[in-house]
């Protein structure tokens, strides 16, 4: 099933796409759960699918819909940490100091899940369309609901 | 600074992203671990597997403790909740089903890992329920065995440990449980009303 063909094949889509991987990674974790094991549920669910995927859509809206998936839906009953391999990455950095930026960050993480869907994608120049592919909303509902989302962290900084 | 500015800066600083080694990723590969969604419905199937055979522990404990029988109504209480709860582990089981990580869009995942929390939070304030009603009636009838002038006591003490029960349970209740179920509730609602847009 998963031969080393396919597991060169997949090191290669990882290495290409890890950005993809990475934002969306650290977009969702939180004290709850850390980087490191989103990035490998992550990286499980998307070689779990490599075999099946077949080019139906881009690789790169594939790839944020899993990722997405996986950590919207990341749920342990119990809080202990489960035995990962560690990463010797700390992906918790931010490269920037601005307090602005890390204001508006802050924002950011009080928003539910789908909303910080949509705000990743967003800053991440996707199309509506595109948009709309990988999140299961119409382009109009996207629209509307990008809208809200702005309004909201309006609000919220005002307060 | 607002969604917009952060766009045009939002780019730049992804430049520099740390980068994982291929051995790294190699055996990540390799460990083939379960992921956390195939280990929750590997739970709950083993929940349901489990509690069927449950509904003979009564009847096994009345053979065993001649002393200290199961009362009727404990015994269909608790054959009843273990029945109950066979059913309630199928319902779990069908709403991880629907979380399809790698098929569906992140909203119906979305919808569904919500539902499945929500069924967590349920199942533990019931179960707490559950055990106040079993250890009241499965300690109850025990005060016929207790001489007279102890049975005074005993009754103090019931009442007293049930007050204590029910306070705590109101407490769980509106602290806990009604505060993390509103909200998941709420998010629910917001899911159902974007689907209700996207049509």
């Amino acid at each position: 099933m998963h031969n080393k063909g396919l597991e060169k094949d997949f090191m290669e889509m990882v290495r290409l796409n890890e950005r993809i991987i990475y934002k969306v990674v650290s977009f969702y974790a939180d004290i709850d759960q850390s980087s490191s094991d989103l990035y490998q549920e992550v990286l499980l669910n998307l070689w779990k699918a490599y075999p099946s995927f077949r080019g139906e859509s881009k690789l790169s809206t594939w790839i944020y819909r899993i990722s997405l998936n996986t950590c919207i839906t990341f749920f342990r009953r119990s809080k202990r940490s489960v035995t990962y391999s560690a990463l010797n990455i700390d992906i918790s950095d931010t490269p920037d100091d601005n307090e602005n930026i890390k204001e508006l960050y802050r924002l950011i993480n009080k928003l539910d899940k789908i909303e910080k869907a949509l705000v990743l994608l967003y800053l991440d120049e996707k199309p509506y369309k595109e948009i709309a592919d990988i999140t299961g909303l119409t382009v109009t509902n996207v629209a509307t609901k990008l809208n809200r989302i702005k309004d909201k962290l309006k609000k919220m900084s005002n307060e | 600074m607002d969604l917009d500015n952060l766009k045009k800066v939002w780019n730049e600083n992804q430049q520099d992203l740390p980068s994982i080694t291929d051995d790294k990723l190699l055996s990540m590969l390799k460990s083939n671990g379960r992921t956390a969604l195939n280990k929750l419905r590997l739970w709950e199937l083993i929940g349901a597997i489990v509690i069927l055979p449950l509904t003979g522990i009564p009847l096994i404990h009345n053979k065993i403790f001649v002393l200290f029988q199961y009362s009727a109504f404990t015994l269909y209480f608790f054959i009843a909740f273990c029945l109950l709860g066979f059913v309630w582990q199928l319902y779990k089981i069908w709403t991880l089903k629907k979380v399809d990580i790698l098929n569906n869009s992140i909203l119906v995942c979305s919808k569904y890992i919500l539902k499945y929390k929500l069924c967590i939070k349920i199942e533990v304030f019931i179960s707490l329920i559950f055990m106040i009603i079993f250890m009241g009636s499965f300690f109850y009838p025990l005060v016929d065995s207790l001489a007279d002038d102890r049975k005074i006591l005993f009754y103090i003490v019931a009442a007293v440990w049930t007050i204590i029960m029910v306070a705590l349970l109101w407490f769980i209740y509106r602290r806990f449980y009604r505060k993390q179920t509103k909200r998941i509730e709420e998010s629910l609602k917001e899911i159902e009303e974007l689907e209700r847009d996207n049509y």
